[in-house]
Parts: structure tokens; C-alpha cells; sequence
């Protein structure tokens, strides 16, 4: 026996076999007019819906962005939850004359009564309700509703349902709960209605709003791609395309197109398209402008002038829109009438197209199927009455997708083609690109409904047992690699899975097992924490025309609303060490004081001893000299760049003053000082005038009052000349001080012919430049904006012992920046040990200084080391801190 | 860009390359015209100055009057600003340095330097924890030459001195460790600061820079 290769994993299967053991496809296809249904076959009821609606969602979504409707004003809406009933009730009244669209709905006539069988099917089973008037031993169907026109061999028209769909809905009607009145309907529609008829108000009125003239027709690769690959696969199978299919898609307002019969008075679409020559005959001809008028009213004008023509004013066209849509793709080849019936995968697309023209007449593509078996007269499902409760009111236009009276326009259906203009009419619409729309309502059948309508017109011989190539193969069409993404991934998981697609069993094949997510995983799985919203969380629009309506689509995806996930926090699965480093991270974020206030109490004892013990050991060791004498050396170590400082001033002219600048402020003086004293001492002791200047606001009153405070003291302090003063602006004064002295510092305390001073025009005038700072900054601004230009004027700093090291760099060199340095205190007095060894003091105030000086320094290096290898001892035996703590 | 925007820019650039030029261009016009307006950056300055003190003494003001904590913190320091610019003042008008010099050495200088002492306890106390908190490299690197230059800076006692026969040649060599590291750390930041000044200049002068319009 040979094996049956599974469509959709290529394995081998026995060839009994109904479904794959692998992944579950279904092996053996499904035929249209099969009296068996497939094993996988789609369960009934909302589950069904759902996936052929968004199958056909899928087809409205990517369908070209071509406006399929024209552009006429905003017209009313379609009934949303009763659109079918007015399909019947449209059946029911089309005898009667039309009226205007404002009146359309007092003068609807309600639908004939149903027998009370009927009536008892819920509303949701709209299929299975129109399903049995098609067929024509339905004996509520009188044969005079017939019209002539759809009384004629009509592929599609007069079909017969898959037996695997009739069977379909007899599973839902079993299933159904009872019936319902009517007037539930809404409440009881099925969620893929909801969503389809959400699908269309959106596609449908959000173009309609600003009419745009759109002449493109429909490009081949504006369609889903997967919608192409059905395409392409339909044309390899049917070998050949029909040039002549490119005449099926042309308007009926073509020139060539002759004018419709007259319309019947029994019509059950409310109009009827013009009869259609055969494809084979007709040309593609370009569409003349017809000015403003719509294709569907061209019909109702030039077909037979009828005055019953029902506008689509308040119908549902979006059936239209999808056959136009199909119109305007390439031609694609059709059935050739030599085929064998029932290729659901060729003619389901090709069929919507179809469909377009049926619904124009009734009369479902006559041309180009002359030849196809003529197919017994079906009742147009239209005229078949809704099952209603008695006393129920009738279907009409009144529902909650109808716009405001002011939005639409009346429409003129009493009047001539010619008399109306449409405020908006594209030039595509009158290039004849514009897709053809149903006339009468008639769109609302779907295509699916007329496709399937049209393969059971033939006579479907029965498929022989393995002879897939003459059964409508649906796995044909749904065959992995022609099926878009989404339905992949449904299919996918379908096995074992509750979301089995309709061609997948729900069975496990023997060979896999069951996996298990990890906790954690299963803990992250977002199946929870976004919900697609429910039918009671549908959102009611409250703006815009679409006001009132339910399930409008949102503007933004359901992902980005914000909403309380569902998920739970008891839900999650932690560990325990997870849940222990939760704790501790509420307890930081939400503790803080608490765990402030439970510092060890070791800390709080330790740390203010240890810092009352340095002070204690700092202060002894300062005021240790006053009792013990002098217990450190008076000499320091003196390295060369002091040195250099003193034998550079030991050489300095006498007759030359010395510039000294003080750029220190109060809270360096004792440091700086000691070392200004120092140079001034030894400048004096050689008879060289200064003058003091600063760039700092108070240096030059420092630097009078150490001088004043000297001299009280009897120590020997250098002539001054001349106080310059403040020299504003930092770097950019010095700079100005370089580049003119005399304009700069011209003061009116400064006398420039006195001694000295008469001599000095600029600052090379100056023997030695001083520079008493205590930060490398102000010894950088003089290096940087004075030595540069008078490179001669040496200069000598005195600085604070924390600027000794970003200054000991000007030192060095061929050519230092700095010709001596003199670094802080131990610098200081290292140089008055070296140059002024007579003012060395052994007592007094500053001797004693000098040794708390030392002691002090001393007793903070000893310190160090001590708390060094305290710390080191304390880290070694500190035990680790405890998570939280 | 603004109007006002590319004409700010525009003075700044001339200026500054102006200014500039008289640095390297020994041409006297240009020299001169270069001081010109470095006498008016530095007049500006002094007036920034004196513009900033008003501020500081308006903002003090209006806390002292308005109260709360603080507020006599407030009152003392505009109070004591005021009356010393007044003294300053008219010292300097008088020629008397004496006032000025006085509160300076005998106001100033004693609390500004009692604040600088107690930064030695800091100091002190961070460095002896500073193994206890933090254990790594850079502390024993920074702990290691505080000591270092610490030991090179103090006087030995005067017994150890004696004993040791030649204390300047330990601190020498102490010192020498100290210098050759410290100064190759100080070249370092002079030259990334001078890099650093000469990037800004650079910047102002292009005109890609503009702190002046902040």
C-alpha cells in the first residue's frame, strides 16, 4: 500500500490514514462537494467563523490601498447587528418602488414572517440561515421570486453548498443553544462578526470621510504575498492564463458593455446588472467619464431605468469592495469550462471576483461560463425571509452604524443618472478603475458565500478516493507554503494545542513528548499579563462618526492601552533565595531609617573615641615644646631649588627693587608668611627695595600688614616703594600688568620718580619678581602671562607645602620658569637656617612654634601608622557584613 | 541661528583673534590695541565683581528680613560686608591703610586660619580609616606617600639626628622619591591644563563655544 505523504511535514503516512500522525495535518483533501467531512474539519460555531473570518479579515486588510468604494459622501452606515435581516427584508420588499435614502426606512415593509422552525435559529448562525433558502427545495421560496435574470444557467448562482460545509452548520445548529428573539441578536453575535464588521466600518468609512481621487488600479504585488503564491499556484495548475480574463475584470460601464435588462420587479438585489457579454467577446476597453455618476447608478440609468433601484446607501458594500478589489489585481486564469469542478483554490479568489458581477444581476458570471453545465435555478438567498419572532419589529435601517441625518445626503434614486452629480467623484471612479460596488445591497452576501455558491453550481461529480487532483483541494490552499505567516504559526501549534487550525488534528504524535517549561519560564510566559480584550472590555467609540459603535478598532494596539495586567504578583514562582533578596531590597528602599538607626554598636563607641584620641595625641604634641623645650632640630632639609631661592637673592642688585606679589589669602597667611618673612629678612639685610602688588583683593593688605607687623616686632623688613595694589582680572591683569606696568598700576598713591621707582617702566626694571602664593594656580598665571614677556626678571616663589609638587615642575629645566622655590614651612625654615642662620631662633615664640611645628608633623606620621596597621588588624578580623545588613 | 547670536559671535571672534594676534605679533598698534582691550576685560571684571557683592549682600538681605533659620547668620554678614566696604572705603580715600590692615590681620586672618588648622584632623582621621573602608591599591598607593613625604618634611628629634649621623641624606633621598614622582604627576596636570586652556580658547575663537550667551 503506498504512503500518503503528509502536505504539510512531507512525511509518510499510511495511506488510511485521515490525518498526519506527525503534525496532524489532514492527509486526504477536502472536496467541495464531499460526503464526508474532513476529520479536521473546524468545529462549529465561533470557532469556525474565527478563522474563516480572519482569512477574509486577512484578504480586507491587504487588499490595495485603491479606494474600492467611490468616493461618494458619507453615507450611512450598514446595519451593523441586522445586516442580514435586511438582506431578507430587501428580498422581501423589492417589488416595491424605491424610495429616497432619508425615507428608505419608513417606507420598509417588514420581512415575512418566519415559520416558527426558523425563527427558533439564533441569529449568529446566519450561514446555516441562509444557506437552506439557496437551496432550491427550500419551500419558502416561491419560484416567482426567481427572477429571469437569475433563473438562467448561472454558475454560482444556482450552486449547491459543500457537503462539508452544510454538515458544518448542521453541527452549529445542534450545538446552538436555543433560539433567540430577534431582537437579541446583537447581544448574541458572534465575536468574529463583531470583529469583522469592526474590520469593515474602518476599512470601509475612514476613506469614504476625505474623497480622494485615486486612479491606480490595484497593483499585482499589492496584494498579500500570500495571496500571490494562490495565485501563481492557480495558474500553474490551470497551465494556461485566459487573455481574455482581463475582460471579466472591466466595468460594466464600459461602452461595451450593452445596457441591462430590464430590471424585474421581483429582483431580489434591488437591481440588475447589465448582462454581461461573454469574456471571450469583450473587450478590454478603456472606461469613458461618465462625469460624476457611480457605476451603480450608471446601472440603475442606463440598465432599465427602474425606479426600485435600492442604493447601496446604507447597505453593506464591503462584499463589493473586496470583489472590486479582486477586479482590479491582474487577470488570473480562470476556470477553463473544460475543467473538472471544484477547485476551490482557483475559484475561491477568482469566484469573489465573480461574485462582483453576480451581485450585480443576480446573474453570476455569465460571461465566459457558457459552457460550464447549467446548474439548477437557485433561490437568491436574498428573498429568503429572516426568521422572526411575530410582532417582531421588522429589519431596518436604524441601527447604531447609521450616521447623523446631516452627515449623508438624500440620495436621489428618483432621479436620472444624468440629473446627479456626486459632490466628490475621483477621475479613477470615472476612468472606470474604480472597483464595481454592489448596487442593491447585494454586497453583503460574502464572496466566500458566493464562492462557494458558485462551485456548487455545477453538477460536483463525486471525488473519486485518491484522486486529489479533481477534489477542491483545500489543503491545497492551505498548504504551509502558502499560507500566510500568522496561519503558519496557528497551524504550528496545533498539535496538542487548543488552537489546532482547521486542517490539523488535535492529536500528539507518538514520537514527542510532552515538554515541561522550567518554572521560571512558565513564570515569564506573557500569557497573562496582556489580554486581548473581551467582548464586555470591547471599547465603545464616543467620538466621531463612528460614535457609539463597539469593537472600533483603536487607534493604537491593544498592547500599548494601559491596563492592569492580570498577573498577579502571588503568581510568580520565586525561589527562595529570591524571595530573601526581595525582602532585603524592600527593606532598603522602604527602611532607610530605620536601617540608619541600627548601626553597630561597636561604630558609634569607636569612631568618636578614636577621634577625641588623635586630637588628644595632635594637641599634646603641640604644646609638648612649651614644656619639654626644644626637643627637634632646627634644621631642615633643604632641597636645591631652596637653595637656589637664597643665593639668588644674595646676588640680587641693590639697586633694583624687587617686585614681591602676595596671592594668598587669610587662610594660608600663617604658612605663607613664614616663608614671606624669611626672603623679606634676607632681602632687607641686602638694602633692596620692594613694592608689593597682588591680583588677589586682599593679598597687598597682607602682605602691608606683615610688614607693619615685622616691623613691631623688630625684625628687619625691605623699603617699600610703592603699593600697587589689586590688579583686577586674574590672568588677564597680570597680563595687561606685563605688557604696561605704568598704565596698568596708575594709582594715585604711586609715585613714579621716587628712588627707585623712577627707573621702572615695565617689569624687566624689576631685579627679582616674588611671588608669595598658595596655590600652583596664581604661580601659574605669573609663569605663564608675566615671565613670558620678561623672560629676564627671575622669579622666585614662596608657596604653601601642598603646591610644592604641581610647582616643583617650573624649577626644572635650562631655562627654569622659576629660578628658587621655597615650599612651606619646613622650606621656610630650612632657608632661614641657611641664609639667616643669625635670626634662627632657639627661644621664643618662634622657636616654639617651629618645635610644635615638628612635633605636630610627627606625631600625625606616627598616627598613620598606627591606624594603618590598626585598620589593616580590624579589616582582617571583621567579620563579613550579613546580607541586609 | 539669531541675529543677535552670529553678531555676539562675531565681536567675540574678531576680538579674540585681535587679542591674540597682539601676543605673537610684535607690531606696537597691535600690541596696544591688545592692552586697550584687555583694560577693558579687566574694568569689566572689577565691576563683575563689585556687581557680585551687591548680589551676595542683596540675597542675605532679603533672607535676614525674611527670617527662619539662618537669618542672623544673614544679618551679621551683610552688616559686617557693608560696614567694611565703608571703612575700606574711606581708608583709601584718606590714604590709611592702618583700618583696613587691622581688620584684615587681626579679624580675617585669625578665623580663616583657625578653619584652615582643623582640616588637619580631617585629614588625620580619614587617612588613618582609610585602610578600613577601603582596601586597594590606590589607598595603599596614597597612604604610602603621604608618609613618605611626611617623614621627609619633619625634623628628626634631635638625639636621632646625632645618632644617625647625617640626617639630610635619608631626607634627601626621601625627598628626591617624593619629587621625581610628584613631579612627573605635576608636569602632567600643568600640560593637560594648559592643553585643556588652550582647547577652550580655541573653541571661543571658532565660535563653537559661546559661554557668553548662556
Amino acid at each position: 500500500m503506498a504512503d500518503l505523504r503528509c502536505p504539510m511535514c512531507g512525511k509518510p503516512n499510511p495511506a488510511d490514514s485521515e490525518a498526519c500522525k506527525y503534525c496532524g495535518a489532514r492527509l486526504k483533501p477536502v472536496h467541495a462537494g464531499d460526503s464526508k467531512p474532513p476529520a479536521a474539519a473546524p468545529k462549529s460555531g465561533p470557532e469556525e467563523a474565527d478563522w474563516m473570518s480572519d482569512l477574509r479579515g486577512d484578504m480586507m486588510r491587504n487588499r490595495p490601498k485603491t479606494s474600492m468604494l467611490p468616493p461618494e459622501p458619507p453615507a450611512p452606515p450598514p446595519p451593523s447587528d441586522k445586516w442580514l435581516s435586511k438582506i431578507d427584508a430587501r428580498g422581501g420588499k423589492e417589488s416595491k418602488p424605491a424610495a429616497p435614502a432619508s425615507k428608505q426606512k419608513a417606507t420598509r415593509e417588514p420581512a415575512p414572517v418566519p415559520p416558527p422552525k426558523k425563527a427558533a435559529e439564533p441569529s449568529e448562525d446566519w450561514l446555516s440561515k441562509i444557506r437552506p433558502h439557496a437551496r432550491k427545495e427550500s419551500p419558502l421560496i416561491p419560484p416567482s421570486a426567481s427572477p429571469p435574470a437569475q433563473s438562467a444557467p448561472v454558475p454560482g448562482a444556482a450552486a449547491e453548498p459543500p457537503e462539508w460545509l452544510s454538515k458544518v452548520r448542521n453541527q452549529t445548529s445542534a450545538d446552538r443553544p436555543p433560539a433567540a428573539p430577534e431582537e437579541d441578536k446583537g447581544a448574541e453575535e458572534p465575536i468574529w462578526l463583531k470583529r469583522l464588521r469592526a474590520r469593515r466600518t474602518q476599512d470601509e468609512l475612514a476613506p469614504a470621510a476625505p474623497p480622494q481621487p485615486e486612479a491606480e488600479p490595484a497593483a499585482p504585488g499589492e496584494l498579500p504575498e500570500w495571496l500571490s503564491r494562490i495565485r501563481e499556484k492557480t495558474s500553474e495548475d490551470t497551465g494556461q492564463i485566459d487573455a481574455d480574463d482581463q475582460s471579466l475584470f472591466s466595468s460594466p460601464l464600459s461602452p461595451a458593455t450593452p445596457a441591462p435588462p430590464p430590471q424585474t420587479s421581483d429582483s431580489p438585489w434591488g437591481i440588475a446588472a447589465p448582462p454581461q457579454e461573454p469574456r471571450t467577446v469583450e473587450p478590454a476597453t478603456p472606461q469613458e467619464p461618465q462625469g460624476a455618476v457611480p457605476d451603480w447608478l450608471k446601472y440603475a440609468s442606463e440598465g432599465n431605468r427602474q425606479s426600485a433601484v435600492e442604493p447601496p446607501l446604507g447597505s453593506t458594500d464591503w462584499m463589493g469592495g473586496i470583489a472590486s478589489a479582486l477586479e482590479q489585481t491582474p487577470p488570473t486564469p480562470t476556470a477553463k469550462p473544460g475543467e473538472p469542478p471544484g477547485r476551490p483554490s482557483t475559484g475561491r479568489l477568482l469566484d469573489a471576483q465573480d461574485s462582483a458581477e453576480a451581485k450585480k444581476g443576480g446573474s453570476l458570471r455569465s460571461a465566459g461560463l457558457e459552457s460550464a453545465p447549467p446548474a439548477p435555478p437557485i433561490q437568491p438567498f436574498s428573498q429568503t425571509p429572516i426568521p422572526q419572532v411575530p410582532g417582531d419589529t421588522p429589519p431596518t435601517l436604524e441601527t447604531d452604524w447609521d450616521f447623523p441625518s446631516e452627515a449623508m445626503p438624500d440620495f436621489p434614486l428618483g432621479q436620472p443618472a444624468g440629473d446627479f452629480t456626486f459632490p466628490s467623484i475621483s477621475g479613477a471612479f470615472n476612468a472606470g478603475t474604480e472597483p464595481e460596488v454592489s448596487p442593491a445591497g447585494e454586497g453583503e452576501i460574502p464572496d466566500w458565500l458566493v464562492d462557494i455558491k458558485k462551485d456548487g453550481a455545477p453538477p460536483a461529480p463525486s471525488p473519486q478516493p485518491g484522486s486529489p487532483a479533481a477534489a477542491p483541494d483545500i489543503n491545497e490552499l492551505l498548504r504551509a507554503d502558502t499560507l500566510p505567516e500568522w496561519m503558519q504559526r496557528k497551524g504550528a501549534a496545533a498539535p496538542g494545542g487548543k488552537e489546532a487550525g482547521p486542517g490539523a488534528a488535535a492529536t500528539t504524535p507518538d514520537n514527542l513528548e510532552q515538554g515541561e517549561l522550567p518554572r521560571w519560564l512558565e513564570a515569564m510566559r506573557p500569557i497573562q499579563s496582556v489580554t486581548m480584550p473581551t467582548e464586555d472590555e470591547e471599547r465603545v467609540e464616543s467620538v466621531g462618526p463612528l460614535a457609539g459603535l463597539r469593537g472600533v478598532l483603536s487607534a493604537e494596539p491593544v498592547v500599548a492601552i494601559p491596563r492592569r495586567p492580570a498577573i498577579l504578583a502571588g503568581n510568580i514562582d520565586a525561589s527562595p533565595a529570591q524571595l530573601t533578596l526581595t525582602e532585603t531590597l524592600r527593606r532598603l528602599l522602604i527602611e532607610p531609617e530605620v536601617r540608619a538607626s541600627r548601626k553597630p554598636v561597636r561604630a558609634m563607641l569607636l569612631m568618636p573615641l578614636l577621634r577625641k584620641a588623635m586630637s588628644a595625641v595632635l594637641i599634646l604634641a603641640i604644646i609638648f615644646p612649651f614644656f619639654g623645650g626644644s626637643l627637634f632640630s632646627n634644621s631642615g632639609y633643604q632641597p636645591e631649588a631652596n637653595k637656589k631661592a637664597g643665593l639668588l637673592v644674595g646676588e640680587l642688585p641693590a639697586d633694583r627693587p624687587v617686585l614681591v606679589a602676595f596671592e594668598y589669602d587669610a587662610s594660608a597667611a600663617p604658612e605663607i608668611e613664614t616663608g614671606a618673612s624669611a626672603l623679606l629678612e634676607h632681602l632687607a639685610q641686602r638694602g633692596i627695595q620692594v613694592a608689593f602688588i597682588s591680583s588677589q583683593p586682599n593679598g597687598t593688605m597682607l602682605g602691608e600688614g606683615l610688614r607693619l607687623l615685622n616691623e613691631e616686632q623688630g625684625i628687619g623688613m625691605p623699603p617699600l616703594i610703592a603699593n600697587f595694589g589689586y590688579v583686577p582680572g586674574g590672568a588677564g591683569g597680570l597680563r595687561r600688568l606685563a605688557g604696561n606696568l605704568r598704565e596698568t598700576v596708575n594709582g594715585s598713591n604711586v609715585d613714579w620718580t621716587q628712588g627707585s621707582l623712577a627707573a621702572v617702566n615695565s617689569l624687566s626694571d624689576f631685579s627679582m619678581i616674588l611671588v608669595l602664593a598658595a596655590s600652583p594656580q596664581s604661580v601659574r598665571d605669573w609663569v605663564e602671562q608675566v615671565h613670558t614677556t620678561a623672560p629676564n626678571t627671575p622669579i622666585v616663589a614662596m608657596v604653601s607645602a601642598a603646591s610644592d609638587a604641581l610647582v616643583f615642575p617650573y624649577t626644572e629645566g635650562s631655562k627654569p620658569a622659576i629660578w628658587g622655590l621655597v615650599a612651606g614651612y619646613a622650606g621656610a625654615q630650612a632657608y632661614r637656617a641657611a641664609f639667616l642662620p643669625a635670626t634662627l631662633a632657639t627661644s621664643g615664640v618662634a622657636a616654639m612654634r617651629w618645635q610644635s611645628f615638628a612635633g605636630g608633623t610627627l606625631a600625625i606620621l606616627i598616627t598613620l601608622v598606627a591606624g594603618v596597621i590598626g585598620s589593616l588588624a580590624l579589616g582582617r578580623f571583621r567579620k563579613p557584613r550579613k546580607v541586609g545588613e | 541661528m539669531r541675529v543677535r547670536s552670529i553678531l555676539s559671535v562675531g565681536i567675540v571672534v574678531f576680538f579674540g583673534l585681535l587679542t591674540l594676534a597682539g601676543y605673537f605679533i610684535p607690531f606696537k598698534p597691535l600690541v596696544d590695541l591688545g592692552g586697550g582691550l584687555l583694560y577693558i576685560a579687566v574694568f569689566l571684571s572689577s565691576i563683575a565683581l563689585l556687581v557680585g557683592v551687591i548680589n551676595l549682600s542683596r540675597i542675605h538681605l532679603r533672607k535676614a528680613a525674611r527670617g527662619g533659620p539662618g537669618a542672623g547668620y544673614s544679618m551679621v554678614l551683610f552688616v559686617s560686608l557693608w560696614v567694611t566696604f565703608l571703612v575700606v572705603f574711606f581708608a583709601i580715600i584718606q590714604g590709611k591703610d592702618v583700618i583696613t590692615i587691622w581688620i584684615v590681620r587681626n579679624i580675617q586672618l585669625p578665623l580663616e586660619a583657625s578653619l584652615s588648622a582643623l582640616v588637619v584632623f580631617a585629614l588625620l582621621v580619614g587617612g588613618v580609616r582609610l585602610l578600613y573602608r577601603r582596601r586597594d591599591a590606590v589607598a595603599f598607593f596614597f597612604l604610602g606617600a603621604a608618609l613618605i613625604v611626611l617623614f621627609a618634611a619633619i625634623p628628626l628629634p634631635s638625639l636621632l639626628e646625632e645618632w644617625l649621623k647625617g640626617p639630610d641624606y635619608y631626607r634627601q633621598m626621601l625627598a628626591s622619591v617624593f619629587l621625581s614622582v610628584a613631579s612627573g604627576g605635576g608636569r602632567g596636570i600643568l600640560l593637560g591644563m594648559a592643553l585643556g586652556a588652550a582647547a577652550t580658547g580655541l573653541r571661543i575663537l571658532m565660535g563653537s563655544d559661546r559661554p557668553y550667551e548662556r
